[in-house]
């Protein structure tokens, strides 16, 4: 007689849940469904980063951990980069124009080369302004609060902070071709103060960063409530 | 001074064309270098901000090096005036 022989993913899906479960137990903070996982370095070109180890901030408390940083998708800095591209072949491109048009003009080679100099290190101001805005305009995600860094300008700067528990709401909204394509959206954490609504502009996988968001907020309320 | 050594004065520097093409990319450089360090002083502030180990010290040597890449600029145009 054959013996009635256990479904094999039943068998494989209750045994991954004990183990979670006997995780949960013996380590709380470090089991799979928890924000404390393993920490990643985050880079200069680095777009969304979980629990970063080489990342602070100002205000920043001793028992503050950062969950997640993020910043705007790099599809963002394509017109500056596009811009950069075109400053920086002008010159070979408009020389012999300016050279055929103003025969008169001639200017001795050491001036030439000045006011090369002086256009490239203006070009390279503007690549870097714009490399600076797009690299501090960052969010933060930790234990305790969201912080929201956005940079205007080179003299404009806005940062909002919220407390975690004064967040009721994560969504995001995708509009146009592009944003569905190349999956970036605007994330968007409703306050308790309706007038401080937290936005991420621009923010890759709009998608999972929510979830991600979501599943801290409510470790962190669980937490709270324990 | 003679009137007419000012008018001649005025005459040979407007007919230089490298130095009057020389005192406009100076008077840009200046104007540039005051952008230069505002930028230096904002990396600093936004990196006191948001500090990324490895990288933002970086950024402000740059932006240093950037700065100062501008005064030499500047001081190479005077001296080969």
């Amino acid at each position: 007689m054959q013996q009635k022989q256990p479904l094999h993913g039943e068998f494989v899906l209750k045994s991954e849940d004990e183990k979670a479960e006997k995780q949960e137990i013996k380590h709380p903070h470090q089991s799979a469904s928890s924000p404390r996982k393993q920490h990643n370095t985050a880079h200069f070109f680095s777009q969304i980063v979980e629990h970063p180890d080489n990342i602070r901030f100002a205000t920043q408390e001793k028992d503050e951990h950062v969950y997640l940083v993020l910043r705007g998708h790099m599809i963002a800095n394509l017109p500056w980069i596009g811009l950069s591209l075109i400053f920086i072949l002008t010159p070979l491109v408009g020389y012999p124009i300016l050279a055929s048009l103003f025969p008169f003009f001639s200017l001795h080679i050491s001036t030439q080369i000045i006011i090369l100099l002086s256009y490239y290190i203006m070009v390279f101001g503007y690549i870097f302004v714009n490399f600076t805005l797009w690299y501090f305009h960052t969010a933060i995600v930790t234990n305790k609060k969201v912080i929201d860094i956005d940079i205007h300008g080179i003299l404009s700067k806005d940062i909002v902070e919220a407390q975690l528990s004064s967040i009721l709401d994560v969504g995001y909204t995708q509009v146009g071709v592009f944003q569905s394509l190349l999956n970036y959206g605007d994330i968007t954490l409703q306050t308790e103060t309706r007038l401080q609504n937290l936005e991420m502009l621009k923010a890759p996988n709009p998608s999972k960063v929510v979830r991600m968001i979501s599943t801290i907020l409510e470790k962190e309320k669980n937490d709270e409530s324990a | 001074m003679n009137p007419r050594d000012i008018i001649d004065g005025g005459i040979l520097f407007f007919s230089n064309q490298d130095l009057i093409v020389r005192v406009i990319v100076l008077i840009f450089l200046t104007m540039y270098t005051l952008f230069a360090f505002i930028l230096v002083s904002q990396v600093k502030t936004l990196t006191n901000t948001y500090h990324q180990a490895g990288f933002s010290s970086m950024l402000q040597i740059v932006s240093l090096v950037h700065a100062f890449a501008v005064v030499g600029l500047i001081i190479i145009t005077i001296i080969t005036m």
